[in-house]
């Protein structure tokens, strides 16, 4: 378990980067759909400290002169929403799947974990880009729309990940469909659907957060690794991936900052996240309740 | 007691929590002879479960021995060192437990487990060894040994694999027995047989057992001398007989007025009101005072000790007839 | 039709289970019929209003899979289950008090909602302050603090847990209650309230009662009949006091002198006293 002074760490970085999020159409200097703003005379500044540096673009600039804080604040905002779509989406249609498995049995069980099954034999990034190359080909909007294309990614994180949650809560309800007070319940007239979303759900929803706190850092890199491979979200739409994919041409020409601190960034947001979902596993185990 | 084979003294087990440490058991004195059944009645929190663990040098952490000596044939132990308590188990004495099931290994053949006890504490060849695991399993009872020892513990009934347990608990020819609830998870028929099986040993092997239960029946069935436990503590000791016919501490005689029987419906079945209290929160003085229908006001703040009278050992002021408090 | 006294009427009643799959080397296992066992393996049965029927065997007999039969919770796989029909013309189903205290409470409910669903969904009340005040009455009969209603079940012990599930089993309104092993699980002083409160509420709203249990001294306690249960069959039933007295049957004689019987304890000679 890490020591407290860790997970203090964690939760402020945490807590910093949240705040940019949401505060970042106010704080950021570029907004990333204003092209106007845009001065190519101030491109591919260096951080402040560095030589050739300007203070009103503290982490340096890329080289269409955005600024890259302001990137990152956008960058790090997509990359939350996206995140926490794509995992409550996954976890409320996880969750549903596992009730209506456990809770009706026979065929439609076996159907639902079969599915689960072929689903898991494939990469969560791999299904992931199946879903959208799908979507680009039936839906022409996708490469150029930012918002139709964070629709997507939503969904394909979502589709990629469900099945854990559908597992999970499968098992608890079968170990909870066993216990007298389910019998009880019908006893007292309660039907099916009642007993599955009344009564089993809020005991197996305990093991569903576990999961979807460590689902959560996992969702920002798929994302961020579709939007690397340029199956994500587009380039003028912000995005922590997409200004890795770029500033890597840029590495090697001494530009460094283009490619180093959006993965900063990156790195950050997911090793706090896991550490506080790790507190999390720990907080919640039965043992101590 | 003069030729006593084991003598616990002043036994006290406790464990950590928040507000200060716990005593689940306090102060727990007692003595066997070979061949000698005890029996160790009690409702759950009474501790008597954790007597006899920290006997057997089982105690589950975070428990622990917080004082007590254990006397075995002359030599002294100290029931903190868990090293000593360690080696005696498994040698000198042995433990059985509720479930079957839970003691042993779902995946190996129950011939395998015991030859693997019986090897290690023995120290016997393969063949010897098989031997000796046959005629254990044989002699409690178990039909068809050579057969069943190739069995896994889920393809044998309940009986049996009880009977397996006990076999593997006589591997090493312990001088003590602990048993723990021995025939709770069993039906009726094949406790009764593992009863008679348990003394059949005491009576031949001069085996000393110590029988833990919550019921008294089975006690009574077995036991030539019995010890009740509440919260903890020992409140009154005496042959069976005695404590089942003329119980005279008022929880004993609670626990005695409780009991339905075959025989006859009682008018008046639920004597003790309340619950048994809790380790964490016992009540001042006298741990039954608030439950008892006797109690003068010395019960509420005046914790009585073991006293001699009526021919065993009683923890009441009331029932003890102490002779320097005014009677009610 | 059924006509008094009785209240239930059990014909011919079979209940199989299939043997789980306990593997095998063959792929084709699957594909196999599994073997069947009867749990059940034609009862008849008739339970008389008001009284309190024991149903007493050893583990496996299918004395629960009876009960759950005729409660409902399990459908025969041939045979009937008839109820007399009540006076009002509408029957209420029967209700369960289980062995187990732990798992018979949804943890995540407070006990008040668990009191007040089969009120709600039996129809007996619909209004938050007539539901209450039902809730609080039901408390009190089985001694529970009426006010306690917004609490877990992990705020009580087991022996108010049974009371709390006694108290739910009332609620709907039942004309036949089923105690499953109901004070097994509990401590001996405790299992005592529990069966005088049980006795007690029978008498008071003239329920009928199935009471299962292994113990053949509390079943002697409680119960007016009593029916010998063993592999699915009744072997015999009778009055629980002539039964005891005078077994018809070898196996039930057999059941009878393996209790372990606390006042025909042998006197050791190594005894003191």
């Amino acid at each position: 378990m890490p020591p407290v002074a860790t997970l203090a760490g964690a939760s402020t970085v945490l807590l910093l980067f949240i705040a940019g999020a949401v505060l970042a159409p106010w704080i950021a200097v570029h907004h990333p759909h204003e092209l106007a703003s845009l001065d190519l005379s101030q491109s591919l500044r260096p951080p402040v400290g560095f030589a050739g540096s300007d203070w009103r673009y503290p982490l340096g600039t890329d080289e269409q002169g955005r600024d890259i804080l302001s990137g990152l604040l956008y960058g790090i905002r997509s990359s939350l929403i996206v995140a926490l779509a794509a995992v409550g989406l996954a976890l409320v249609g996880g969750t549903a799947a596992g009730l209506v498995a456990a809770g009706r049995g026979g065929f439609i069980d076996a159907v639902l974990m079969r599915l689960g099954d072929i689903q898991l034999a494939f990469p969560a990034i791999l299904v992931a880009m199946l879903i959208d190359g799908v979507a680009r080909a039936v839906l022409p909007g996708v490469a150029q729309d930012g918002r139709l294309a964070t629709l997507v990614i939503i969904i394909a994180i979502a589709l990629a990940n469900w099945v854990a949650y559908a597992r999970v809560v499968r098992t608890a309800a079968c170990v909870e469909l066993r216990k007298d007070y389910v019998a009880a319940a019908r006893l007292a007239g309660a039907r099916r659907a009642r007993i599955m979303f009344a009564h089993i759900l809020p005991n197996v929803i305990g093991a569903t957060l576990v999961l979807a706190s460590i689902n959560f850092a996992t969702a920002i890199m798929t994302e961020a690794t579709l939007s690397f491979l340029g199956v994500g979200l587009p380039p003028n739409s912000p995005s922590l991936g997409t200004m890795v994919a770029i500033g890597y041409d840029f590495l090697f020409s001494g530009e460094w900052w283009l490619v180093v601190l959006p993965s900063l960034a990156l790195v950050a947001l997911c090793v706090s996240l896991n550490l506080l979902a790790d507190r999390l596993r720990d907080g919640l185990d039965p043992r101590l309740r | 007691m003069p030729d006593a084979l084991m003598e616990i003294a002043g036994l006290s087990v406790g464990f950590p929590s928040p507000g200060g440490e716990l005593l689940a058991v306090q102060d727990v004195s007692l003595s066997l002879r070979p061949g000698e059944v005890l029996g160790m009645v009690g409702e759950s929190g009474a501790g008597k479960s954790l007597a006899g663990a920290a006997l057997a040098g089982l105690l589950p952490a975070p428990a622990r021995v917080l004082a007590g000596t254990l006397s075995i044939g002359g030599e002294r132990i100290d029931m903190h060192d868990g090293d000593r308590m360690s080696r005696l188990r498994g040698t000198t004495v042995s433990m059985i437990f509720q479930d079957p099931l839970a003691a042993l290994d779902p995946l190996m053949r129950v011939g395998d487990q015991l030859l693997e006890t019986i090897r290690r504490v023995r120290r016997l060849a393969p063949a010897p060894a098989r031997t000796l695991a046959i005629e254990l399993l044989a002699s409690t009872g178990l039909p068809e040994p050579e057969t069943q020892m190739r069995r896994y513990p889920h393809q044998l009934s309940g009986g049996m694999r009880q009977r397996v347990v006990i076999a593997l608990a006589m591997a090493p020819g312990p001088r003590i027995l602990v048993a723990d609830e021995p025939t709770t998870a069993l039906d009726v028929r094949t406790q009764a047989r593992i009863l008679a099986l348990l003394r059949g040993i005491a009576d031949e092997q001069g085996v000393a057992i110590l029988v833990i239960s919550h019921d008294l029946g089975v006690v009574a069935a077995i036991a030539d001398r019995s010890a009740v436990l509440y919260a903890g503590r020992i409140v009154e000791t005496g042959s069976t007989a005695t404590l089942v016919h003329a119980p005279k501490h008022p929880y004993t005689r609670g626990l005695i007025d409780s009991l339905a029987s075959v025989h006859a419906r009682k008018a008046l079945l639920a004597p003790i009101p309340g619950s048994p209290p809790h380790a964490g929160a016992l009540p001042g003085g006298c741990a039954f005072h608030p439950r008892c229908g006797d109690r003068i006001e010395r019960c509420m703040f005046e914790r009585p000790p073991l006293l001699r009278a009526h021919g065993r050992e009683i923890a009441c002021w009331v029932a003890a007839g102490d002779p320097s408090d005014p009677k009610r | 039709m059924i006509a008094e006294p009785t209240l239930v009427r059990i014909r011919g009643l079979r209940k199989s289970f299939a043997l789980p799959d306990t593997g095998g080397p063959s792929v084709w296992r699957w594909a196999a019929r599994r073997p069947r066992v009867a749990a059940v393996a034609g009862i008849d049965l008739d339970i008389l209003q008001g009284e309190c029927l024991a149903l007493v065997g050893e583990s496996g007999c299918g004395k629960t899979t009876l009960a759950r039969l005729v409660a409902g919770l399990d459908r025969p796989d041939s045979g009937a289950i008839e109820f007399a029909p009540l006076p009002a013309g509408r029957r209420r189903a029967p209700q369960m008090v289980f062995q187990d205290p732990h798992a018979s409470l949804n943890p995540r409910w407070s006990i008040g909602r668990s009191l007040a669903e089969p009120i709600r969904l039996g129809g007996l009340a619909s209004a938050r302050p007539a539901i209450e005040e039902r809730i609080r009455m039901l408390l009190e009969q089985v001694g529970i603090d009426p006010g306690a209603s917004d609490r877990y079940p992990h705020q009580f012990s087991g022996g108010q847990r049974q009371r709390i599930s006694i108290a739910r089993a009332l609620a709907a309104e039942p004309t036949l209650l089923i105690c499953d092993e109901p004070t097994s699980a509990l401590d001996v002083s405790v299992q005592a309230q529990i069966l005088a409160l049980l006795d007690a509420l029978r008498r008071e709203r003239r329920l009928t009662m199935l009471f299962i249990s292994h113990d053949l001294a509390v079943v002697r306690q409680i119960s007016d009949r009593v029916a010998v249960m063993r592999e699915g069959s009744i072997l015999e039933t009778g009055e629980t006091a002539s039964l005891f007295a005078n077994p018809a049957q070898a196996y039930t004689a057999e059941l009878l002198a393996a209790v372990p019987d606390p006042f025909a304890v042998r006197r050791s000679p190594a005894s003191g006293d």
